[in-house]
C-alpha cells in the first residue's frame, strides 16, 4: 500500500503522536492491514474509467439536442415561416376563425349541417312514426307551406256546378242517404 | 528513463489537463498517481472491494467532470481526497438506508461482511481493529484513517474535511482511545 511521500518531520509527528496516545495502537499498526484487490487491478483501473467516460459522453451525445431549446424553437418558426408553409399556415387560420366567427353569430347552423345530410322520406317516416307523439302546431310547421299552396290550387273549384254535377252522380238513395 | 508517477508534480499533470490536445493523457497520469492511495482511502470507508471499486469510479469520473473547475485554492490532492469522501459517505449512507430497510441485520456486520469479501485476508488482530472502527461515527473514523493510515498533517485534514486543526485533533485522541478501550475488552 502506498503511502504519501510525506516531509519526514510530518511523519515522525504522527508516530509519535500515536506513541504518546496508545502504544497498544501503535505496536498494532502494521503495513499490510488484510484489505487486498485482484490481480493487476492498478493496471486495469484507469482504461475501466476511461471506458466508461467515453460510454457516459456517447450516451449524452445521441440523447442531448445538438442545440438548445430556445434555437430549436426559433429553428421551427423559421421553418413554418418559409413561404410554402406560410400560405398553407395562414390560409388555415383563415378558416378556423372564419368558423369560429360564423357560429358564434348562429348556433344552430352548426346542427344544420347534420340535419341537410338526412333524406325527406327518412324525415317523412319518421314524423309518421311519431304523429301520436307531436302537438297539432308542430305537425303544421313540418308541412311544406310551398307544397299546400300547390295542392289547393289544384283542388277543382268549390263552384255550384261542381256541386251540381256531383248531385247528379248520385243515386236518389245516397242523396237520402246523405241529407 | 521514464520518471516514476509519484514524482510527476501536480502542476505538470494540470498542465496537461488544461490543453484539450494533451487532456486524456493528464487524466491518465492524474489516475495512475492518485488511484491507489484514493483506492484505499475510500476501502477502508466502505470495506468491501466491490463497492471500494464502484465509488472509486465514481469518484474519478466525477473528477473528470470537474477538473476544470478546479482553481488551485487547496492542493490536488487535498481536492482528490475531498471528492472520494463524498463519494464513500453517499455511499455509505445509501447502504445504511437499505439495512435500516432490511430485515437481517446479521447481513450488514461487518464481521460478516468481511468474512464474505474475497478481498480481505486479515488476521484476528486485524478484524479486531476494523470492528473496532465500525463503531466510530462516521466522520470520527474518516479523521482516524486520513491520521493513521494515510498519515496526513492535521493542516491537510482540514482541508479535505473543511474542519478546524483543533476539532481534528480532539476527534482523533477520542478515537485513538475509544478503539483501544474496545479492543482490550474483547
Amino acid at each position: 500500500m502506498l503511502k504519501f511521500n510525506k516531509p519526514m518531520k510530518n511523519k515522525d509527528d504522527i508516530q509519535k503522536e500515536i506513541e504518546e496516545l496508545s502504544p497498544f495502537l501503535k505496536k498494532m499498526k502494521k503495513e499490510k492491514e488484510g484489505f487486498e484487490v485482484p490481480a493487476n487491478y492498478f493496471r486495469q483501473l484507469p482504461d475501466l474509467i476511461m471506458d466508461r467516460i467515453q460510454e457516459e459522453e456517447a450516451q449524452s451525445d445521441s440523447s442531448a439536442p445538438t442545440t438548445n431549446w430556445l434555437d430549436q424553437i426559433i429553428e421551427r418558426i423559421q421553418i413554418l415561416l418559409q413561404p410554402q408553409y406560410a400560405m398553407a399556415l395562414a390560409s388555415t387560420a383563415i378558416l378556423i376563425v372564419a368558423s369560429l366567427f360564423l357560429f358564434q353569430q348562429d348556433p344552430s347552423l352548426a346542427g344544420e349541417s347534420t340535419l341537410a345530410e338526412v333524406s325527406d322520406e327518412e324525415i317523412n317516416a319518421y314524423v309518421m312514426s311519431k304523429a301520436e307523439e307531436f302537438e297539432l302546431d308542430l305537425l303544421i310547421d313540418v308541412i311544406d307551406e310551398k307544397a299546400l299552396e300547390e295542392e289547393i290550387e289544384n283542388e277543382p273549384s268549390y263552384d255550384e256546378n261542381y256541386l251540381d254535377n256531383i248531385i247528379d252522380d248520385l243515386s236518389d238513395k245516397e242523396l237520402e242517404e246523405l241529407m | 528513463m521514464e520518471t516514476p508517477l509519484t514524482n510527476i508534480s501536480d502542476d505538470h499533470i494540470l498542465g496537461l489537463l488544461n490543453q484539450s490536445n494533451t487532456f486524456e493523457k493528464g487524466f491518465r497520469v492524474l489516475m495512475q498517481k492518485y488511484q491507489e492511495k484514493l483506492y484505499w482511502h475510500i476501502r477502508r470507508m466502505v470495506m468491501d472491494h466491490e463497492d471500494a471499486n464502484d465509488v472509486i469510479q465514481n469518484c474519478f469520473i466525477k473528477v473528470y467532470k470537474s477538473i476544470h473547475r478546479f482553481e488551485r485554492k487547496s492542493k490536488l490532492y487535498t481536492w482528490l481526497y475531498r471528492i472520494a469522501t463524498n463519494e464513500a459517505i453517499t455511499h455509505l449512507n445509501k447502504q445504511k438506508k437499505k439495512a435500516t430497510a432490511s430485515i437481517d441485520d446479521e447481513e450488514s456486520g461487518i464481521s460478516h461482511r468481511l468474512e464474505a469479501d474475497t478481498y480481505f485476508d486479515g488476521d484476528e488482530a486485524q478484524l479486531q481493529l476494523q470492528r473496532a472502527l465500525d463503531t466510530l461515527p462516521d466522520k470520527q473514523k474518516l479523521v482516524f484513517n486520513l491520521r493513521y493510515f494515510d498519515e496526513m498533517s492535521y493542516k491537510e485534514m482540514a482541508e479535505v474535511l473543511d474542519t478546524s486543526v483543533g476539532a481534528l485533533k480532539a476527534s482523533y485522541h477520542h478515537a485513538v482511545k475509544k478503539i483501544e478501550q474496545y479492543i482490550r475488552a474483547l
